[in-house]
């Protein structure tokens, strides 16, 4: 399983997934999205430096705006081994993450090691 | 038969005139007698019918043929009505009942009009006060404020023909307004209140009421208030005919005393309104806010 390539699916479930899980913030911070979204960002920035590919994308792909990049997407996991977005939520929510988001983030970074 | 035609005379004379002894001269009164008497309010009360008959045609824009199917008799008889030759009280109940429906007034105002000329009942403010703190439901409410938008619509225009009012519907662009006027009032209650949004929010979901609204309806109302989410009159008519009245301004009472007033007030009363109405002829009931309009 772990052989399978990433698919075009793939990337859509986990966007929708990162979306949920991001409103889920704003609405728990009672905040907008933008300012849970410059949170998120100085949190990364803190994290793991700058976004790849920028800021700007990574809020469309947290606003349910963009679909996660392939490209981007495998060349982090291969440098973090690890999903730096789902790091980032870890960082920010008190509690469990969304448990759909977790399985999947590990069905995606596994595939994406071996591409 | 004496004593019948006596009834048209006030005076009788009596002369002894030989060869007649009891020949009867009967004078006629100068002042109105009973009959006069009551042959004039015959024709008061027959004139106030016919007025009354027209009123309803003229007020509903109806030909006297589709006159009658509402008040359930033949063209034979509206005309007979409209030619005078019925006085209002030897007409059925039920007709007078009929036309009084269609006049927007009770039978008794109905008939007292007949007798006096004016439209008045044995119902006074005192008892309509009385019976509004006492016995009013809910269900009464819409059904009340549309009467007494009705009234004032008609004190405004007196020269036009009364419609039925119905409350105006309040545009998108007073719907997104009103959105964003309640999540300015939630950051003012933040403010009073000297609390974070999220406590703020804790306090809202936590209130009496809130704890009926279903997760998704809290979700779009967090929205709202996050600004996220633009308020529409579809998702306003959804909550408030769920619950029956507006969940928002019911949790914002409960978790401030800030008062909600202005702008906001406004435009929860309108849009209040005209759900009531939606209420209404859709056999719901419907609370609405007490606001500072």
């Amino acid at each position: 399983m772990n052989e399978d390539q990433l698919k075009h699916e793939d990337y859509v479930a986990y966007s929708n997934l990162l979306n949920i899980q991001f409103v889920d913030y704003a609405r728990t911070e009672v905040i907008s999205n933008d300012k849970a979204n410059a949170r998120f960002l100085d949190r990364f920035i803190e994290m793991y430096g700058p976004p790849k590919g920028g800021p700007e994308i990574m809020k469309k792909i947290l606003n349910g705006k963009m679909l996660l990049p392939d490209e981007i997407c495998i060349a982090v996991v291969k440098e973090h081994m690890h999903c730096p977005l789902i790091g980032v939520f870890k960082s920010l929510i008190e509690g469990a993450l969304n448990t759909e988001l977790i399985d999947l983030s590990n069905r995606i970074v596994a595939r994406a090691l071996v591409t | 038969m004496i004593p019948q035609a006596i009834k048209c005379f006030d005076e009788l004379i009596v002369l002894s005139i030989p060869p007649h002894p009891y020949l009867v001269i009967l004078m006629p009164s100068t002042k109105p007698n009973y009959l006069e008497r009551e042959s004039r309010q015959d024709q008061l009360e027959v004139s106030r019918f016919i007025k009354s008959l027209n009123q309803y045609l003229v007020k509903n824009k109806l030909s006297q043929r589709k006159g009658c199917e509402k008040l359930e008799i033949t063209i034979g008889t509206m005309t007979k009505y409209l030619r005078g030759e019925v006085n209002p009280f030897d007409v059925k109940t039920r007709i007078t009942r009929n036309l009084a429906r269609e006049l927007g007034v009770t039978p008794e105002a109905l008939y007292t009009y007949f007798e006096t000329g004016e439209y008045k009942d044995s119902v006074t403010i005192q008892d309509v006060e009385s019976w509004i703190t006492s016995s009013i439901s809910a269900d009464d409410l819409p059904r009340i404020l549309n009467a007494l938008s009705h009234s004032q619509s008609k004190d405004q225009t007196t020269a036009k023909p009364s419609k039925p009012s119905v409350p105006r519907k309040p545009t998108a662009a007073e719907c997104k307004k009103t959105g964003q006027l309640a999540a300015q009032h939630f950051r003012n209650i933040q403010r009073a209140e000297v609390i974070s949004a999220k406590e703020a929010w804790k306090l809202f979901v936590d209130s009496e009421f809130s704890q009926m609204v279903e997760t998704e309806h809290l979700d779009a109302i967090l929205d709202i208030l996050r600004g996220e989410l633009i308020l529409t009159l579809e998702t306003m008519s959804e909550v408030y005919l769920t619950y029956g009245r507006c969940p928002v301004v019911t949790a914002f009472r409960k978790i401030s005393e800030l008062p909600i007033d202005g702008e906001f007030s406004q435009l929860v009363h309108n849009a209040e309104l005209y759900i009531a109405h939606l209420a209404g002829k859709q056999n719901k009931t419907f609370e609405m806010s007490v606001v500072d309009v």
